[in-house]
């Protein structure tokens, strides 16, 4: 199966030092809301727009829009960055010191790129874990998400 | 435009900042059992890349008897059981972090999905006079009791208005 997967992101291929700047944009469309909602989270911030135009405190610190929930903002971060990071993972196990740096509006367009922190073979000729700074950014180049994140993936089939 | 009669206020949900202590539990509302098609369409949409969360025969070769659900898309959906317990009156920047999240237990297809929480801690926040930090830690569990995944996070939640 090693057809369905690229060959440039096997655990050997990471170093630490390494920065990728990964090669998709995604714009954020009124599909955040049905996300938000899909995982049941129903504050007025995300998906009210009414509240967010009148409430005094969307008004005053995001202009009366409704801002993205931060864990769709993660999940579409992620994924841009998992063709060159995780495409060949056995496992995720999580994440850590993640921030939300700046709020994220529809019509957005996230960016993602890595740093890569840390390798760790460990003992298994199989994988080995690799600890990346994630982040995401704006069309105006500014990042709005900071997130270590730690992948298993697998070595170089022989 | 009125509509005539004396209304009531909207009922209000979720905390001021005033209405959380330390080491007070929630066992949040709900639960949420995962489909196949949603955990698939969780992965296409956010542009995942990895086979292992939308293409049978390979998570099957890579030790899972299905299609295992993307750990990001269970967390997201034990967060959702959390926030109106936890996070309904956010005030500023709202969600000010995630210290740690960590995976601890494959989901499957079909499992069903439970949140309890507990506040480690409370305070104030730099710069935030209508707000103060809440930080908590969030268990997820499956139908069988196992904790699948824990996280914390910080939020800075809206002090009352009285």
């Amino acid at each position: 199966m090693k057809h369905l997967t690229g060959s440039d992101n096997y655990f050997e291929d990471f170093t630490p030092g390494q920065r990728i700047r990964h090669t998709l944009g995604r714009t954020v469309g009124p599909e955040h809301v049905t996300f938000t909602l899909q995982c049941m989270n129903g504050v007025p911030l995300h998906v009210n727009a009414d509240f967010c135009a009148t409430d005094p405190v969307a008004t005053e610190r995001f202009g009366g829009r409704a801002v993205v929930y931060g864990g769709y903002v993660l999940a579409l971060v992620r994924g841009l960055a998992s063709r060159d990071t995780s495409e060949n993972a056995m496992a995720e196990p999580g994440f850590a010191n993640g921030r939300h740096l700046k709020p994220v509006f529809e019509g957005d367009t996230l960016y993602a790129e890595s740093d890569v922190i840390e390798v760790s073979p460990g003992h298994d000729p199989t994988h080995g874990l690799v600890r990346f700074l994630l982040r995401g950014i704006n069309q105006r180049d500014e990042v709005v998400l900071e997130i270590e994140r730690d992948v298993v993936v697998r070595r170089r089939p022989a | 435009m009125s509509r005539g009669a004396p209304l009531p206020e909207r009922r209000d949900r979720g905390r001021t900042f005033e209405q959380f202590a330390v080491g007070q539990r929630f066992d949040h509302h709900w639960g949420r059992t995962l489909t196949e098609a949603e955990s698939i369409a969780f992965a296409t949409t956010t542009m995942n890349a990895s086979p292992l969360y939308f293409n049978a025969q390979f998570a099957a070769a890579h030790g899972h008897d299905r299609i295992p659900v993307d750990p990001l898309l269970a967390w997201n959906i034990v967060f959702g059981m959390t926030v109106e317990d936890l996070s309904f009156q956010l005030a500023g920047a709202g969600n000010l972090g995630y210290p740690v999240i960590r995976f601890l237990r494959a989901v499957y297809p079909g499992d069903t999905l439970y949140a309890e929480s507990e506040v480690l801690a409370i305070g104030p926040w730099k710069g935030a006079d209508d707000g103060g930090l809440v930080h908590v830690r969030t268990l997820g569990r499956n139908q069988r009791g196992q904790l699948v995944l824990e996280y914390e996070r910080k939020i800075l939640v809206r002090k009352g208005r009285r």
